[in-house]
């Protein structure tokens, strides 16, 4: 038996919002969007990494990344994250609180796994923005990391020679420096 | 012809030189790292043999235990890919003191090859024109910059013992020449155990363009047209393509004629490549020679139709080169983009992990060398090369759309991969209509990549992609819960807002 339903959902991209009309059967669907008419068919294997369609006839392979209700879609080197919602849910998106980035000025996180080689500061010392603090090896390649701000070293939580993880707290910086541990006059 | 071939490698280039011998009749030796024990290479080889722990100081560079495997295997030939002791002159004189074949120059030639100095040297004896520079080691940071300052800015310091990127500096004037000789030199101890470094000129806006040769042990030298690799980051080769759209029939011939002749002054047989760098008026000036299989052999391959490794065994086996330079034609494009496990994202910083998913691409025109499986491990240890994607096309176009599609369609989860970085290149309209130079993925692409660059023509159609794979999981939910379809609410039953 061939179900068919149509929905009418809002797809944001980059807070760019589309409203689109599907007809979908099993077989594939129907969208208008922008009053442009699109033909999609091709079986949809939920969970796959890499699909194929047909878009008005053309054969196009999609990257895919599902991360809740976030789809992560590639073609072509352009690389976007979607959000398919109803006009309700999309209604409600706007009230939403914005996600806050967490301040990671005041730690020095390693960025990849691999070895401390070298370690240049100690707990006290005073840095400049953009400081080496510390040397880690992967693959062969030395790479420096840098302070974001000045700033002085609260603690050191590894040693030459150990190795880390990605995103190990390395270092932890105190970046609120005060009168009294300022050097310049 | 060598009946037992050892090669001194891992990965896909292992595997690439397996398929040759496998198709030729030849047996195979692998050897392997406690942590490779599981790789594709080791499965493929009709003997594997492991050669110590993981780190490549302790298993692949071993020279006396490989020596012991070739002992124990009865391999009558080694193959070393390329890296590792593929160009190590100790190694290729043990083999021969061994009487065992080497699969690649004859030592005098990877040694005089070795030495950036006296390679340039050589070079210039033999004819072919070469970067104005100062032949000779800089002891310190004064001398680095009066050197400089006579070769006039920018310049470039470079390890004498360096290759692949490692122990290279620019320095664009006299502030940044202290720091790019230390940077260098401590780079290139760290990285080759040798710091000497030489500075040259450092030509701006260039095409990085090679001409890979070929000679047999009778004195037969042929040039195999040349390979565009401009598209580099941080000097390592990203995208590269047979044949060049820069290059007319009249600069090929030059370039082909100069590399023979350069060749033929070291006594060279074997495949070879001899790097060029080329500016905006395609006058070329002769980089280094590498004397070993080059990783973008491939698109050589796909346009002259030649097995490179079939010809290399066949040298090393005493066999004469069978066609002649006028046989050698060039049919069609191929371009090769190379796979890494990096984060183009967080400045390309190398990712690490399992395969968790795995699929090449296939298709007309798509060869991929691979050294992978699914399932399979990159480790912190190796070259986080995970395969090459080889297109070939009729035109360059065809090639270019092909690779577009190719790259979209591999799919690989598990560890974070350069493939939309490497479409973001290929798409490029710069890289379309060939206008690129060696400093354009550092222009381009300063802080990585993210997926945001390009047109925004497709935003539309990702978002009809959305709609379809959210309607169409909705279509299959309704299958199962009939009456609950496209609910994830009951508020939006009662408002009927959904379908």
């Amino acid at each position: 038996m061939t179900k068919r339903m149509k929905f009418e959902y809002f797809v944001t991209i980059e807070g760019e919002s589309f409203e689109l009309q599907i007809d979908a059967d099993d077989q594939g669907a129907q969208i208008e969007v922008n009053g442009n008419p699109y033909r999609i068919e091709g079986a949809f294997n939920p969970g796959a990494g890499v699909q194929q369609f047909a878009v008005n006839g053309e054969l196009m392979s999609f990257r895919i990344t599902e991360e809740d209700d976030l789809l992560t879609l590639s073609r072509h080197g352009r690389e976007v994250r979607t959000r398919a919602m109803h006009r309700i849910e999309h209604q409600l998106q706007s009230l939403m609180p914005e996600k806050i980035e967490q301040d990671t000025s005041s730690m020095v996180i390693s960025p990849m796994p691999g070895k401390v080689l070298r370690l240049y500061v100690k707990p006290g010392d005073r840095l400049a923005a953009g400081a080496e603090v510390c040397v880690l090896e992967a693959m062969k390649m030395e790479n420096v990391l840098y302070t974001e701000k000045e700033c002085t070293v609260e603690e050191v939580l590894v040693a030459a020679g150990d190795t880390v993880e990605a995103d190990q707290l390395l270092l932890s910086l105190n970046v609120d420096l005060d009168e009294s541990t300022d050097t310049t006059p | 012809m060598l009946k037992k071939i050892l090669i001194a490698n891992r990965g896909e280039i292992a595997c690439r030189v397996m398929e040759t011998c496998q198709k030729m009749g030849i047996a195979t030796v692998a050897i392997y790292s406690d942590a490779d024990k599981l790789a594709k290479h080791v499965s493929m080889a009709d003997e594997a043999y492991n050669v110590g722990p993981a780190p490549t100081a302790e298993s692949y560079l071993q020279i006396d235990k490989i020596m012991e495997v070739i002992n124990r295997s009865g391999a009558d030939g080694v193959h070393p890919g390329y890296g590792f002791l593929s160009e190590n002159a100790e190694f290729s004189r043990r083999l021969k003191e061994a009487g065992i074949a080497f699969i690649g120059p004859d030592e005098k030639a990877v040694a005089a090859m070795g030495d950036k100095i006296t390679s340039k040297r050589l070079a210039a004896e033999a004819g072919v024109s070469t970067i104005p520079g100062f032949d000779g080691v800089i002891q310190d940071a004064d001398q680095a910059a009066t050197v400089a300052a006579e070769i006039g800015y920018p310049v470039m310091v470079k390890a004498t013992a360096g290759g692949g990127g490692k122990g290279m500096r620019v320095a664009s004037g006299a502030d940044d020449i202290a720091e790019a000789f230390r940077a260098a030199s401590s780079e290139a101890l760290s990285g080759f155990g040798d710091d000497r470094v030489f500075i040259e000129k450092f030509i701006v806006q260039p095409r990085h363009i090679e001409i890979q040769v070929l000679a047999d042990k009778q004195g037969k030298t042929l040039y195999l047209n040349e390979r565009e690799c401009s598209l580099q980051r941080r000097h390592q080769k990203v995208i590269e393509e047979a044949p060049s759209a820069f290059v007319t029939p009249e600069v090929r011939q030059a370039m082909g004629e100069q590399s023979v002749k350069l060749a033929q002054a070291v006594g060279y047989h074997s495949a070879g490549t001899v790097e060029f760098i080329m500016d905006a008026d395609k006058k070329f000036y002769f980089l280094e020679m590498n004397t070993r299989l080059q990783v973008e052999h491939p698109v050589t391959e796909m346009t002259t139709g030649l097995d490179l490794v079939e010809q290399m065994i066949r040298v090393a086996s005493g066999e004469s080169l069978s066609m002649s330079q006028e046989q050698i034609g060039i049919n069609g494009w191929s371009m090769e983009a190379r796979v890494y496990a990096e984060d183009p994202a967080r400045g390309f910083l190398p990712s690490i992990g399992r395969l968790i998913d795995y699929k090449e691409p296939s298709g007309e025109g798509v060869r991929v060398d691979s050294g992978t499986f699914e399932g399979g491990e990159v480790s912190i240890y190796y070259d986080p090369m995970i395969a090459k994607l080889i297109v070939w096309g009729k035109d360059r176009e065809q090639a270019r759309q092909r690779l577009m599609e190719a790259l979209d369609s591999f799919d690989i989860r598990g560890v974070t991969t350069n493939l939309v970085f490497l479409n973001a290149l290929v798409s490029h309209p710069a890289f379309a209509s060939g206008d690129i130079s060696t400093g354009f993925i550092g222009e381009e692409f300063p802080d990585g990549y993210s997926g945001d660059g390009g047109n925004d023509q497709q935003k539309e159609l990702f978002a009809v992609i959305a709609g379809y794979l959210r309607a169409e999981t909705r279509l299959r939910a309704a299958d199962v819960h009939a009456s609950d379809a496209d609910s994830p609410w009951k508020i939006l039953k009662r408002t009927g807002s959904a379908s």
